[in-house]
């Protein structure tokens, strides 16, 4: 098997720009199927603008973008198949409740264990009031189940832990260590460090659209995340636009 | 009259474009389903079809409204070559406005230029999201618009007639069968392009400007009591409605535009889509009711009577422009007794929309199957009424 076709996420030579803004510059980016990759930055870093083009949310200006091997924009649908996603703002039916929301989630993926993933979402008990009524945490898990739902091969989440109660957190993080664990690949943006440390095997730094650092995390003692971003930060000045 | 089958015509279109554009193009479901591996061909054809059931009522209200326009259609057009007659000796421009083809082909020909400077500040495929719609009216515009006939069409022309008018369905039906390929190629990666749309007006945006709205410096000289409910409203329509009020923003540009002309019938059809002005706003105050969010029902005092007036001074204010600009282009254009029938005829008309959408509003939810029948059949008699006046 060639290193290409082992490879979940592959974003190629990426470039995203919005008139004269510069989102993303030059990006390489390749997680290899089976990891849990962290991608940590500052606000306005790019980490978003990378996410959405792996969600076929966002078009590159330059460069491609690969889901297990299919080009995002090339094929969207199959790219789709493969992924399961969880954008900043999840957007869900908010008059259907979590179980109908779920269930035409695992119709459109044609596969999918509702009950499992009510359960551990944590929304047993919430499963039947429709989803405008939930706090901004049960709709992070409520997004969360849905793409896990049909176990696609690669999840991609962006800042998919904010605003859930540290056991929920912790729960997530179980859950996204067991798909990993069955050969599933994870790319999870955050701001918060702690959780890259924690959960991810490899990390990439992000600062003005540009990767500024990729390490893998057994290779940092503790805190030597912060330190190495402060330090790379630092190394890195914005560029003029 | 024909002109004004023409204008209702495009009016209708224009709903079912930017109806479609809500529902396929800014709808939830994009925002929803663009992360699932869904089969676009089936979103999008449920997508018309929910559409099309939504809106199938278009057609036979702007029937109705059409019918005595048809029944007295003869008669109409002797008047209008009668007036034709009375115009001052022939003159170049007029001459070219006349001949239809060539007029039709010119206007589209100035309009290219036009249609070019903004499409060029945007990439291709967002320029055809935003124009489309556009185009689409022009086009059914265009295939509308007939030269006047001074005598009775006679039977192979009428069975023309309703081959024409039996077309858009044959072309909706034909259309079907590229939606399939259209959807599959463009649907997913369309929501790409709405987001490079939104990035790009986030970037110009002002924050300061978001939480502002189409006419809310008007409440600070309201009376106290006015000024929650009308902010309220205002807020309300300018996010949840604002096709409305764009759309009488669209009728007062019409207005004028039909209004500056020396044509006997010009001051007629400035005062119908003045009408049609008022009575679109109308049907958007019927909405506002009608889809208010519950927690402002428990969060502001009742209504009452100050938030009846409030809402009144809105819809007023939403529907002035298409009578303003229509009677002004009236007065300017051909002086100020012509424009009379155009002030007389919006400003009863707006007057009865706002009293018809207040009460009809009452009903919530089933408000508007009450308001458009009576909206029409008010609508025609105070065109009715105007034409008689005028003649």
């Amino acid at each position: 098997m060639t290193e290409s076709a082992t490879e979940a996420i592959a974003l190629q030579g990426v470039r995203k720009t919005y008139g004269r803004v510069v989102a993303v510059e030059h990006v390489d980016l390749r997680v290899q199927a089976g990891s849990f990759v962290g991608l940590i930055g500052h606000n306005g870093a790019g980490k978003s603008t990378c996410l959405k083009m792996l969600m076929g949310l966002v078009h590159p200006t330059e460069g491609a973008v690969r889901i297990d091997g299919v080009d995002v924009n090339a094929d969207p649908v199959a790219a789709r198949r493969r992924l399961g996603a969880v954008p900043e703002e999840p957007s869900l039916y908010e008059w259907l409740s979590a179980r109908e929301f779920l269930e035409f989630v695992a119709a459109v993926r044609g596969e999918g264990d509702v009950a499992g993933a009510l359960e551990v979402a944590g929304l047993g008990a919430d499963a039947e009031r429709p989803i405008r009524e939930y706090s901004q945490g049960m709709r992070r898990r409520t997004a969360l189940a849905a793409a896990m739902l049909g176990k696609p091969p690669v999840l991609v989440l962006d800042e998919a832990l904010n605003g859930l109660d540290p056991p929920a957190a912790a729960r997530i993080k179980e859950l996204l260590r067991a798909h990993v664990d069955d050969g599933g690949t994870v790319l999870l943006s955050t701001h918060v460090v702690e959780t890259v440390e924690r959960a991810a095997d490899r990390v990439v730094l992000l600062a003005h659209g540009r990767v500024i650092g990729d390490e893998r995390t057994a290779d940092l003692g503790a805190g030597g995340l912060e330190r190495l971003f402060v330090e790379r930060l630092q190394r890195e000045p914005p560029p003029a636009q | 009259m024909g002109s004004i089958s023409l204008w209702i015509a495009i009016l209708v279109v224009s709903v079912l474009s930017l109806d479609v554009f809500s529902r396929l193009i800014r709808g939830v479901d994009r925002d929803v389903l663009s992360l699932l591996p869904i089969d676009p061909a089936r979103v999008v054809r449920a997508l018309l079809l929910q559409t099309a059931v939504a809106r199938w009522w278009l057609v036979p209200c702007a029937g109705i409204v059409l019918l005595p326009v048809a029944t007295g259609r003869r008669r109409a057009v002797g008047r209008a070559a009668g007036a034709r007659r009375r115009l001052p000796g022939p003159r170049p421009h007029r001459q070219r406005r006349r001949a239809p083809a060539g007029h039709r082909g010119g206007r589209v020909q100035a309009l290219r230029p036009a249609a070019r400077r903004p499409a060029r500040r945007n990439p291709r495929p967002q320029a055809a999201f935003l124009y489309a719609p556009g185009l689409l009216v022009l086009a059914v515009g265009r295939s509308s618009a007939s030269p006047p006939t001074r005598c009775p069409p006679p039977p192979r022309a009428r069975s023309l007639a309703w081959a024409r008018l039996l077309s858009p369905a044959a072309a909706a039906v034909a259309a079907g069968a590229f939606v399939p390929g259209l959807a599959r190629r463009a649907y997913l990666r369309g929501t790409a392009v709405v987001s490079e749309i939104d990035a790009r007006y986030a970037a110009l945006e002002d924050p300061r400007e978001a939480g502002r709205v189409y006419l809310d410096w008007v409440v600070r000289f309201l009376p106290a009591p006015l000024r929650t409910f009308a902010l309220d409203d205002l807020r309300h329509g300018w996010r949840a409605r604002r096709s409305f009020v764009t759309g009488a923003w669209l009728l007062a540009v019409a207005a004028a535009a039909v209004g500056w002309t020396e044509r006997a019938d010009g001051p007629l059809r400035a005062a119908a889509l003045a009408v049609a002005g008022a009575f679109v706003v109308g049907a958007g105050g019927v909405l506002l009711a009608a889809d208010e969010p519950p927690f402002l029902r428990a969060w502001l005092p009742p209504r009452g009577a100050p938030g009846a007036l409030a809402r009144a001074v809105v819809l007023v204010l939403w529907g002035l422009p298409p009578v303003v600009l229509g009677a002004l282009a009236v007065w300017l254009r051909v002086g100020a007794p012509a424009s009379h029938p155009v002030w007389l005829a919006g400003g009863a008309a707006l007057a009865v929309a706002v009293g018809l959408s207040l009460g009809a509003g009452r009903l919530r939810q089933r408000g508007l199957v009450v308001y458009t029948p009576v909206a029409a059949v008010v609508g025609v008699a105070l065109l009715a009424w105007t034409v008689v006046g005028g003649t």
